[in-house]
């Protein structure tokens, strides 16, 4: 089943510009009278599962979906707030679509599959269009136009939005079509229902196992394909910006049923978010980039100083961005922002009671534009400030420090989505193929969107139209050996009722990839993760305390559940830090850097995306190569001084 | 160091929490008592109560959340007789405690409907929103079929409005606030964003009509114009959504040729 | 499904015809203000009013069939509505605080129209019902009302009356409005400030005739 070579079936003998095209039409077609004859199981219902499924259906296709939420509104897509990047060029401030492909390429530090980025740049087009006929009220102009703004990494205004909730319009955007046609009955949707295995018949994914969170009950669900759209795995560092329920689950357990996963080590950490106050902190909220285009970040030069911000004379500050990269200064990309908060934290100068905090201070900007101006710009993020910290930043600045956002690593997937195990396709966040190490900002709705949209509903008929499928019935031994075993894990969880609770390893879990695993990485530190979560995760099946039964709702055991899962993924994703000697994007590790302290890539040996294959619990992962080649952007050494 | 490290004093706390085993179940009030710090949001505080109690071999509570930053619209709660507490425009998820001192009683219910059945403790079913967005809360467009995005122009006024109605987070603070727990401002908050836009004209009469009729059949309540819903709403959705909703029912029930 | 019954059966339907209605005995309860200020030309001037009406002959009595069918609607949604909006709400909370709009005049609505309906049943009893009869007693319709409202029981539950009927108007008015769609943010407080007017305008009015009588007695 596994391929010596990973084959990412991109068109060959084509332009990149016209790969897309000719890729589409050269795929097998599946007639419209044939499409009610498959059933595609799409599991996760933010922008790429909503997305694929109503378009799926609105295709013909027999549709059941799957969340875990209590309604496919409510998944994570929905907190995104900046905005969507599109190549629309309606500001004719020379945009293209080989603009937009270009930055996304750079910004993603080169290791991205050119193709797949290129599509998407083309996809962002008419996602904006899709958006607009379905209602999105994006913002407009007085004309009555779109408006747009910019956005980190890009020298154009390319970013739709609307207010400070882009992603939560997009996504109801795509629900309602969702919503016609479960009315339509073209898709059976399942509410707070989690799929715990995949099942493979005969090599290929026909079908899986969920758990009904309501009742306990394990269903076995068959299909033709099986798309998994269920995110990132940012909480494996139990603090994160994600919702709380964001898990690895689907993913792992795909992973462990042979699909490879994928850079896990590419994560995103963003600069602004509110720091933690104390030990119960149950997640990180993001303030909005753009509030660096005001503030000024800085300490206080000398470690200890207790002064309160306001009393601390300029002379006395270090506004460490603007020193460091002059002609950027408080706006360099998000991966370089974040390293340099910890560096002067880690060097003793953080603020706060923690130490774990820079100043964002607003003192200037008041002073040179008047408190009404910034009020106008960022009033709902001031206020959003003040009522988390019960701080007032018109007058104090804001403390904050960076924390987890996105993952760009996922599940590996060929240019059609599909990864190594025939029939299952992964879409948005899961999947590992658009950003390389590093996102661009307002590009994670457009990827999930053109995956859902316009990518699947295309590529999905290479699977289908090609094999002669061969009908599998529930009754299959292959799934009742997944259903068996999902119930042994959940059964073996109720039944540890040892001392600590699930949260607790949880956190201890997220300290250990925060700490070694995090913004900086060294081989010391990863190394002694790696022996680190192996104990933690015999201490977890030996200790961990879950109370309550298996047959009706119980979220200490959803929770447990998912646990398991990231202590067994934190293994990979440190052994994935590990192998890969180099810095790139969200990736640094300590031993590659230029002399100035910046991210050192090493291209000729890690030009590849690296697949891991699970060989079995308590194997190591074999390691396959995907070699990324650039005939269309020249690799360069990025640099914001 | 910093002006913010007040030294956190944690406070006593008395709650009186709802517990339900099940749908079925009678459930009433259980009283426990908690620490919590003033920088704690609310739902954290139920966090460090909750492992408290399976520390001690008990259950937690359940309650639902999700994003914990106030745009999901999982968390709910009647918190002292309030959706969703004290703050205006505030999520149970962004509410803090430093809204409250040492010594205080917090009496915490689920939001109460018929049409939203409690399913644990403080978790209830409000699938029947997602039914009466399915009966018509769209626009009705094939992926691929549409036009540019600027074929159409869209008052900026216009799309403000719109994008006021589309703030909705479907939380259902606004049923649980209605002295008739009905679904008036949800339901008027899509039928309106969708009548406030030229995209959404082909479908306006059938749309308000057919929403209007699931509303009625998932068993809420009718609108008597208190406003709480408005008062209780964390996105300051506003009743003038709900005008726009009669007025587009009244005029869909005696002109539409559907 | 008829479009009218399903109109008819639905929740907004239902308000709107309570509205509509409402608004129709408002409309009654101005008429009604204007007759009975007639009294303050004293007993002859009521009666003379009283045969204008008689005057009409059939007709009058196709509007009191009008009247009594607007009461009849409003009262009859009413109570329907107020059980279903119960239904609704299931298991109550142990603690409520009210906000928005909510006011003791809107969460009141029904023991207002209660109370209105039994001052309206008393009043009908009183001088409806033995005209209808043919009674003697009411050939002098002015004598009677004066007799009425200045004895102290009589004055007592029409002052009752009047209260609900404030009360009732309140938010009822505003409310009206608000159902059949009429809404703008520039006019729904003048809607609103109306809405008080009108109410203190019918309680003042009718209010100041008995008491006027008791000054004259």
């Amino acid at each position: 089943m596994s391929p010596a070579t990973l084959d990412s079936k991109v068109p060959t003998g084509v332009p990149l510009a016209d790969a897309w095209t000719r890729h589409k039409f050269d795929l097998p077609l599946v007639n419209p009278s044939n499409r009610r004859k498959f059933t595609v199981l799409v599991v996760g219902t933010g922008l790429a599962g909503s997305s694929a499924a109503a378009s799926l259906a609105e295709m013909g296709y027999n549709v059941k979906a799957f969340c875990i939420q209590d309604s496919p509104r409510r998944a994570h897509s929905i907190a995104a707030q900046g905005g969507i990047n599109a190549a629309k060029n309606y500001k004719s401030d020379g945009d293209s679509v080989h603009r937009l492909f270009y930055d996304t390429v750079k910004g993603g530090d080169y290791r991205a599959r050119e193709h797949n980025v290129h599509r998407l740049a083309e996809a962002s087009v008419s996602i904006i269009d899709q958006c607009v006929a379905q209602g999105v009220p994006f913002a407009r102009e007085y004309g009555g136009l779109l408006d747009n703004r910019s956005f980190g990494g890009a020298q154009v205004s390319r970013t739709f939005y609307a207010r400070g909730q882009t992603g939560q319009q997009l996504l109801l955007g795509a629900y309602g079509a969702l919503n016609r046609q479960i009315s339509a009955g073209r898709v059976e949707m399942k509410t707070r229902c989690e799929m715990v295995d995949v099942v493979n018949v005969d090599g290929v994914a026909r079908g899986i196992i969920t758990r009904d969170l309501q009742t306990g009950e394990f269903e076995r669900h068959a299909g033709d394909a099986v798309l998994l759209c269920t995110g990132g795995y940012g909480n494996v560092f139990y603090l994160s910006t994600n919702a709380k329920a964001c898990n690895v689950t689907a993913a792992w357990r795909a992973h462990k049923r042979g699909a490879y996963f994928a850079n896990p080590c590419y994560t995103q950490i963003h600069p602004t978010c509110i720091p933690v106050s104390g030990h119960y902190q149950s997640k990180l909220t993001l303030m909005s980039e753009s509030l660096r285009n005001d503030g000024r970040v800085w300490v206080p030069k000398t470690q200890g100083d207790t002064r309160s911000p306001e009393q601390i004379p300029d002379a006395d500050r270090d506004y460490y961005l603007e020193r460091r990269y002059p002609s950027f200064g408080n706006l360099v990309p998000r991966d370089v922002a974040s390293r340099n908060a910890k560096a002067v934290c880690d060097d003793g100068k953080g603020v706060g009671s923690t130490g774990l905090a820079v100043f964002l201070d607003f003192r200037d900007a008041i002073q040179r534009d008047g408190r009404d101006t910034i009020a106008a710009k960022y009033g709902n993020l001031f206020q959003m400030y003040e009522r988390i910290t019960g701080e007032d930043p018109y007058s104090v600045p804001m403390r904050i420090f960076p924390a987890v956002h996105y993952t760009m690593g996922g599940l590996w997937v060929d240019y059609n989505l599909q990864s190594n195990l025939p029939g299952l396709f992964v879409l948005g966040e899961a999947n590992f193929s658009d950003h390389g190490a590093n996102r661009l900002g307002a590009s994670a709705l457009m990827q999930g969107l053109a995956d859902g949209y316009f990518v699947v509903p295309a590529t999905i008929t290479s699977h289908l139209a090609g094999a002669s499928m061969q009908a599998v019935s529930t009754s299959d031994d292959a799934f009742a050996e997944a259903e068996a075993a999902s119930r042994d894990r959940f059964q073996k969880l109720l039944s540890v009722r040892g001392s600590r609770s699930v949260d607790q390893f949880h956190r201890e879990l997220g300290q250990i990839c925060w700490d070694k695993c995090g913004m900086a990485r060294n081989q010391a530190g990863l190394t002694s993760a790696l022996s680190e979560i192996r104990a933690l995760r015999e201490a977890y099946w030996q200790d961990v305390n879950v109370l309550g039964d298996g047959a009706s709702l119980n979220q200490n055991l959803e929770h447990a559940g998912r646990v398991a899962d990231f202590m067994e993924f934190a293994e990979l994703m440190v052994g994935d830090a590990l192998h890969r000697e180099e810095s790139c994007g969200g990736h640094f590790r300590e031993e590659y850097q230029t002399e100035e302290g910046e991210a050192q890539r090493n291209d000729e040996a890690f030009t590849y995306a690296a697949a891991w294959e699970h060989k079995g619990d308590g194997q190591s992962h074999e390691l396959h190569k995907e070699s990324l080649t650039f005939d269309n952007v020249k690799l360069t050494t990025r640099s914001y001084k | 160091m910093g002006s913010s490290s007040t030294e956190t004093k944690m406070m006593r706390l008395n709650v009186e929490i709802w517990r339900q085993a099940g749908p079925s179940d009678g459930g009433g009030f259980e009283s426990y008592k908690v620490e919590a710090s003033p920088d704690m949001s609310f739902l954290e505080m139920l966090d460090v109560l909750n492992e408290k109690l399976m520390a001690d071999g008990r259950e937690g509570i359940a309650f639902d959340h999700d994003c914990r930053e106030g745009i999901c619209g999982m968390c709910s709660l009647v918190i002292n007789g309030q959706p969703h507490g004290p703050e205006n425009e505030t999520t149970t998820c962004q509410l803090h405690m430093r809204n409250y001192k040492d010594g205080d009683s917090i009496t915490i219910e689920p939001f109460r409907a018929t049409a939203f059945p409690i399913v644990k403790d403080l978790v209830i079913d409000r699938s029947a929103f997602d039914r009466i967005l399915q009966a018509g809360g769209y626009i009705s467009v094939n992926t691929g079929a549409a036009p540019d995005a600027h074929a159409v122009q869209v008052p900026k006024v216009q799309a403000d409005l719109a994008m006021d109605a589309a703030a909705c987070i479907g939380c259902g603070a606004c049923v649980a606030a209605c002295p008739n727990a009905a679904a008036m401002l949800f339901t008027a908050a899509k039928v309106s964003q969708l009548a406030l836009l030229p995209q959404g004209q082909a479908e306006r009469s059938s749309r308000a009509i057919a929403m209007v009729d699931q509303m009625d059949k998932e068993g809420f309540g009718a609108c008597t114009n208190h406003y709480e819903c408005m008062a209780a709403c964390p996105k300051g959705i506003t009743v003038e959504n709900i005008a726009r909703m009669n007025r587009d029912h009244l005029r869909a029930s005696f002109t539409s040729r559907d | 499904m008829n479009a009218l019954r399903r109109f008819l059966t639905s929740s907004l339907g239902q308000k709107t015809l309570m509205a509509l209605t409402g608004l129709g005995l408002v409309g009654f309860l101005v008429a009604h203000l204007a007759g009975n200020l007639t009294l303050f030309q004293g007993a002859e001037a009521l009666n003379e009013y009283e045969h204008k009406l008689e005057s009409f002959g059939p007709l009058l009595y196709v509007a009191e069939a009008g009247l009594g069918l607007l009461f009849v609607v409003h009262i009859g949604l009413a109570l329907r509505v107020t059980a279903r909006n119960r239904e609704a709400r299931g298991v109550g909370y142990r603690q409520r605080t009210h906000m928005g709009e909510s006011t003791v005049a809107s969460r009141s609505m029904l023991i207002s129209g209660l109370v209105l309906l039994l001052f309206l049943l008393v009043h009908l009893i009183d001088f409806r019902v033995p005209k209808a009869m043919g009674s003697d007693s009411v050939e002098d319709m002015g004598v009677a009302v004066i007799d009425r409202l200045t004895s102290p029981i009589g004055f007592l539950i029409y002052m009752v009356g009047l209260t609900a009927m404030g009360l009732h108007l309140r938010h009822a008015f505003a409310s009206a409005f608000q159902t059949l769609g009429v809404s703008h943010p520039r006019y729904s407080l003048w809607l609103r400030n109306a809405g008080f007017g009108l109410a203190v305008v019918l309680f003042v009015g009718f209010a100041s005739i008995p008491i006027y009588l008791m000054f004259q007695s």
